[in-house]
């Protein structure tokens, strides 16, 4: 499954998003994984390749989930992208 | 005879010089809950990170307060000078380095100018945190004074 979500967060998505990010994925047994729109693919359990991304404000990110629990973590993940932090 | 596989250990040096305290003592509950990972933070007396090992940057944050060594064990090491530092937006900090590059333990990182970042009202204390604790066995620390690049603040045996 997949969805897009956008980066509300006014500083993007620095360590402690990307913190975030990463306990929500961890949660679930499925795959997780962020897809930015010049299609560089990483794992949302990963503290180093979700930072890698780079995401700031506006920027627009793929959820991909496949595997047990994958509409769940669809939504759980993509409603911490999308949360304010500040 | 024994075939039990040796365990791998990271000793990981002090990236500022300073004193370790535990991570509750930072005001970001965030890092204080251990909700990124668990470590210790530093108390800089210094304005200098250094790597706290021999690896890789895995990642320099674009707003240089906050970067991720690599060690080729697997463990990967978080440094974030600062709490809510990333409002600066680079203002106060020089990268020495930048993603990708191979470093050396004791290498400097990143210089901060400590009275700048006070003065615009963050606190400076620097979580030292395990970025991936999927491959942390075991997280021994210290606390007290440390020298930046010298004194062992964390030792990690790696699953």
């Amino acid at each position: 499954m997949q969805q897009t979500f956008t980066i509300k967060n006014p500083t993007g998505v620095h360590a402690r998003p990307a913190g975030a990010i990463l306990k929500k994925a961890s949660t679930f047994a499925c795959k997780v994984e962020l897809e930015k729109a010049d299609g560089t693919r990483v794992s949302a359990k990963g503290m180093v390749g979700i930072l890698k991304l780079g995401l700031k404000q506006g920027d627009q990110v793929t959820v991909i989930t496949e595997g047990d629990g994958e509409a769940e973590a669809l939504q759980a993940v993509g409603e911490v992208i999308e949360s304010i932090f500040e | 005879m024994f075939f039990k596989k040796k365990k791998t250990v990271v000793s990981l040096v002090s990236p500022i010089t300073g004193t370790s305290v535990s991570l509750d003592q930072v005001p970001d509950p965030a890092f204080a809950q251990g909700f990124i990972g668990d470590g210790v933070a530093i108390n800089p007396t210094q304005g200098v990170l250094v790597s706290p090992c021999d690896g890789i940057v895995a990642h320099m944050i674009d707003t240089y307060h906050s970067c991720i060594i690599g060690h080729d064990s697997g463990v990967e090491v978080l440094m974030h000078i600062g709490v809510n530092t990333v409002e600066l937006k680079g203002e106060g900090f020089k990268p020495l380095i930048k993603t990708g590059d191979q470093v050396k333990q004791g290498q400097p990182l990143i210089e901060f100018d400590m009275d700048f970042i006070q003065s615009k009202g963050y606190p400076i204390i620097t979580p030292v945190i395990m970025a991936n604790a999927e491959v942390v066995e075991n997280l021994t620390k210290s606390t007290g004074e440390m020298k930046a690049g010298e004194s062992k603040v964390l030792e990690v045996q790696v699953k």
